[in-house]
């Protein structure tokens, strides 16, 4: 009853609206006065990390929350072109998460600082190869940290494609026109390309270029869609709208564990590998964070999350120690990280790389 | 006492052809909830079983919360600036013939005949030049800026042919400038002006190319849920934001309705 | 509120001032109209002129690189023009934006005429009604489109279920054709609006004299209601039309290779290809397009409008 006169009294209340305005603007000036820079308050002397969704997880920086008592601020970036673009226009992260083949663009734009490796304790740890990936270094001075490690490769469904032996040109089978799809970024497409042309991805003449062309050219009409992002190629596998698409690792996992069957290729021309890592903002505000965020995502516990959660490799040689051969294997990886790089065609810079891209984004256009 | 049925039942084929636009409206976006509550993560058919683990997720991300409130915040800025700015320049334009009219008009229309993109990167350089970090400020202006001529437009829509010997009557009478406009110029306003409210506020809360651009630190949730498309393990979370969202709006506007009703009945009471 | 009498009668050269001014303001209508538009004018010259400038420069410059050449040249435009492709897919943008625009404001009208005419109470609910849906994220609302026309989505799950067919349509998403319904479905509130507000403030004294004349309701709608809404209708066409035609991200998300627009090569030349010179110069000519097929438009609609008056 005293409920009911409540509610009476509240339509009661409100048969004046000029009340029921007033109060509604309160509400919407209170809103809209609220401090716009709440957020960077609370996080004072925290670094902001620019990455791939899916790297932020706690379970990558746990010695980072150990010191900080808290996580990072995180900006995601969907495809590593925008991320740069984004930079030079003036957006300034802590530490930024590129692939090694980008490192050297980066640094010329003017974004990145040497990094000072005696600041990080995990250093003496990691892979040494992976310290010296050509365009990594410069002037003596280290520029990127390797962080994490894998494939790009054709995944297929193993009950819907019918090959007798696995091959790059399965992306140019006409059976299965309009039921292929691969990555809209010319990093990930183009090599492939040149890898089943026969050619050198990253020294390609212009005749070279014309061939990839004509090959780019000829898959566009087999292609149900070009893919900003891996989730679109793993849902169109898992439905089966597609047979088979460009993608890393990770969907191999992923897909697997949702009982799909699919297999991850390694094709006869040889399958991509590649390199990413984490590098500083040449204004980054808070570089002490920064170093603590690098060496945090390091560790070989972050490591280990990489390797069995994800499927990827890490730098950390520790890290497979902690893992387990099982999950190494699970995973299609392997310790000797060098042998298992040079077994594939590792993705490095093109040579005309401005070219090279614009190419590509042409023949997607239909130009 | 004869049965009749509302106004709006009667009147046949148009009565008809609204409630298919409303099923066509509705029918798409009443998908969301039915995922959120799929237990799978493949937004796909057969549904797999009931969940409502996707919820219980959406309340642990602290990040989509925070983007949330951020895109409230910024769309009801930017609606009341926007809607202020609008008023005035179509009263300008409504009520005063001056020198470069419509030149001045066709200025207004700019931010509309430069792609979003375009636009966006353009403020991302001027904004760095000028040395303002990037935050929801910059959000928001930017949302002020394309958001200004939608609420012009409206408001020149409704203002065009507005009687203004209605205004003069007023000030014949010997009101003044103060209590003419709000006596006669706003409330034969007001219909614009609500239609520019919520113009502009869906404008700003659903923008994503600039508000890509100019962000810094701080995410709206367009921005968050473009990030989550790259993983099909969070979608079905913000499927069930989206319809938390969708809820949401539904009880506020049922409930404002309920009160009016009652406001309504109330009335004749009150006055025996 | 404070009257005028309340406050102290004007004293000195300030009081003066004050009063040349405002005898100025008040017998100069143009001044203040411009004083009216000033805050907008601010916003949108400081806000506006400056990026477009910069973007104009741009496109005379050149790039390789991260190095960008200052020399001015027009071999940006050159490269536009002279290749045919370029000016098809400006062509292709600009024809499904159109459709799409067509497509919205034909389906809205009707609506936004039940609305207005047919609703005596709640109109305010109604219109609600309509934004609802569209307080959801627009990237969901593409997505939902997705899970409609997608591979095992609804409509191939349910003919499937009905035995019409036994493998899934594949036509329905990844086109053009699919682009056009997402985006006439994404916009429908945005013609809504202004068509509503149009008819909302017409003079239903006008239609009375119209039936008193003897005309049909056909008639009346014809020669009273419908001229008489078209600067809604026109403002509807616009606002769905021009933003459009630079979107990208639902091309990218179901228009798959042949529903690729102008906007996604623009994003490509400034964030995939390292030119902005080139994207600029697009822009602009992007630009260029829509203002002449939105003056078009309007042109067409005016010479209408006058015949029929």
């Amino acid at each position: 009853m005293e409920k009911n006169e409540l509610m009476d009294r509240l339509a009661a209340g409100t048969l004046s609206r000029r009340n029921m305005l007033k109060g509604l603007s309160a509400l919407g000036i209170g809103v809209t006065m609220t401090p716009y820079f709440h957020g960077r308050a609370n996080a004072a002397g925290q670094a902001t990390y620019f990455t791939w969704e899916g790297y932020e997880v706690p379970e990558l920086h746990g010695d980072y929350i150990k010191k900080h008592g808290g996580s990072p601020e995180v900006s995601i970036f969907a495809d590593e072109g925008e991320a740069l673009q984004k930079m030079i226009a003036g957006y300034t992260p802590d530490v930024a998460h590129p692939c090694s083949y980008n490192v050297n663009l980066w640094r010329e734009a003017g974004v990145l600082q040497p990094i000072d490796t005696s600041r990080l304790s995990n250093w003496g740890d990691l892979v040494g190869s992976l310290k010296v990936i050509p365009g990594t270094q410069h002037e003596g001075k280290q520029f990127f940290v390797p962080f994490d490690w894998g494939n790009t490769s054709i995944l297929y469904r193993t009950d819907l494609v019918d090959i007798k032996e696995e091959s790059w040109g399965l992306m140019w089978d006409e059976r299965y026109k309009g039921r292929l799809a691969t990555f809209s970024g010319a990093n990930e497409t183009v090599p492939y390309t040149a890898v089943y042309a026969g050619l050198d991805p990253w020294n390609m003449s212009d005749a070279d270029l014309a061939k990839v062309r004509a090959l780019l050219e000829k898959q566009r009409p087999l292609i149900r869609f070009y893919a900003d992002d891996v989730s679109s190629i793993e849902q169109g596998l898992a439905s089966g709208e597609i047979v088979a698409g460009s993608t890393w690792n990770s969907s191999n996992v992923l897909l697997k564990g949702e009982g799909v069957p699919v297999k991850f290729m390694n094709p006869k021309e040889g399958i991509m590998t590649w390199v990413c890592g984490l590098v500083m903002h040449k204004d980054a505000p808070n570089p002490d964070a920064a170093y603590d965020l690098i060496d945090a995502m390091l560790s070989p516990e972050a490591g280990k999350f990489m390797i069995v959660d994800y499927g990827y490799g890490h730098s950390n040689t520790k890290s497979f120690d902690l893992a387990g051969d099982e999950a190494i294997e699970t995973a299609g990886l392997s310790r000797d990280v060098e042998a298992f790089l040079k077994a594939g065609v590792f993705s490095n810079e093109f040579k005309n790389r401005d070219a090279v891209l614009k190419m590509f984004e042409e023949v997607k256009a239909g130009l | 006492m004869k049965f009749q049925l509302p106004s709006w039942m009667r009147g046949g084929g148009l009565t008809t052809y609204a409630v298919l636009y409303m099923v066509f409206l509705y029918v798409p976006v009443l998908f969301l909830p039915l995922f959120s509550f799929n237990d799978g993560i493949y937004i796909a058919f057969p549904l797999k079983g009931f969940t409502v683990k996707w919820y219980e997720a959406m309340i642990e991300t602290e990040s989509l919360q925070a983007a949330l409130f951020n895109s409230i915040r910024v769309a009801a800025s930017v609606s009341i600036i926007s809607t202020i700015l609008g008023v005035l320049a179509a009263r300008a334009f409504t009520r005063y013939r001056f020198v470069g009219r419509k030149p001045t008009l066709g200025l207004l229309a700019l931010p509309l005949v430069v792609p979003g993109i375009i636009l966006g990167i353009a403020l991302l350089i001027m904004a760095n030049r000028l040395g303002i970090p990037l935050s929801l400020f910059t959000i928001g202006a930017a949302h002020v800026l394309i958001a200004t001529p939608f609420a012009t437009f409206v408001m020149i829509s409704r203002l065009e042919g507005f009687d203004s010997n209605l205004e003069e009557a007023s000030r014949d009478l010997g009101e003044t400038g103060w209590t003419t406009f709000w006596r006669v110029t706003f409330p034969l306003a007001l219909p614009g002006i609500v239609a520019s409210l919520l113009l502009t506020f869906i404008e700003s809360f659903d923008e994503f190319i600039l508000a890509f651009f100019l962000s810094g630190t701080d995410a709206t949730l367009p921005i968050y849920i473009w990030s989550q498309l790259r993983f099909p393990k969070r979608l079905p979370v913000v499927l069930a934001l989206g319809a938390c969202i969708l809820l949401f709006t539904v009880i506020t506007v049922a409930f404002a309705e309920w009160v009016r009703r009652k406001g309504v009945k109330l009335t004749p009471k009150s006055e025996d | 509120m404070t009257s005028e009498a309340q406050t102290a009668p004007p004293a000195g050269t300030i009081g003066r001032l004050r009063t040349v001014v405002k005898g100025a303001i008040f017998r100069n209508a143009g001044l203040r109209g411009y004083i009216l538009l000033s805050p907008t004018l601010l916003v949108l010259l400081g806000a506006m002129c400056l990026p477009v400038g910069i973007l104009a420069v741009y496109s005379l410059w050149t790039q390789s690189g991260v190095e960008i050449d200052h020399t001015l040249t027009l071999a940006n435009y050159l490269k536009i023009f002279n290749k045919p492709s370029y000016m098809l897919l400006i062509g292709k943008s600009v024809l499904i934006s159109l459709t799409v625009t067509l497509a919205t404001v034909l389906l809205a009208y009707p609506i936004a005429y039940f609305i207005a005419f047919k609703i005596k109470r709640h109109k305010i609910v109604w219109l609600i009604l309509i934004t609802i849906p569209f307080v959801t994220s627009y990237l969901l609302r593409v997505f939902a489109w997705k899970i409609i026309l997608g591979y095992n989505g609804i409509i191939n799950s349910g003919l499937k279920w009905l035995g019409v067919i036994d493998q899934p349509l594949t036509f329905l998403l990844h086109n053009p054709t699919a682009v056009v319904i997402t985006l006439a479905h994404a916009w429908a509130p945005i013609a809504i609006l202004p068509i509503f507000v149009s008819l909302e403030k017409m003079d239903r004294s006008l239609l009375e004299a119209a039936t008193d004349l003897g005309d049909s309701p056909l008639q009346r709608f014809l020669r009273v209601t419908l001229p008489l809404s078209i600067p809604g209708v026109v403002a509807a066409a616009m606002l769905v039309f021009i933003p459009t035609v630079g979107d990208y991200i639902t091309p990218q998300l179901v228009g798959g290779p042949d529903g690729m627009m102008v906007g996604s090569l623009m994003h490509a030349m400034f964030f995939r290809a390292n030119d902005w010179p080139l994207g600029s110069a697009l822009a602009i000519v992007s630009a260029l397009a829509i203002t002449v097929t939105s003056l078009g438009v309007w042109f067409l609609t005016k010479q209408a409008r006058e015949r029929a008056v």
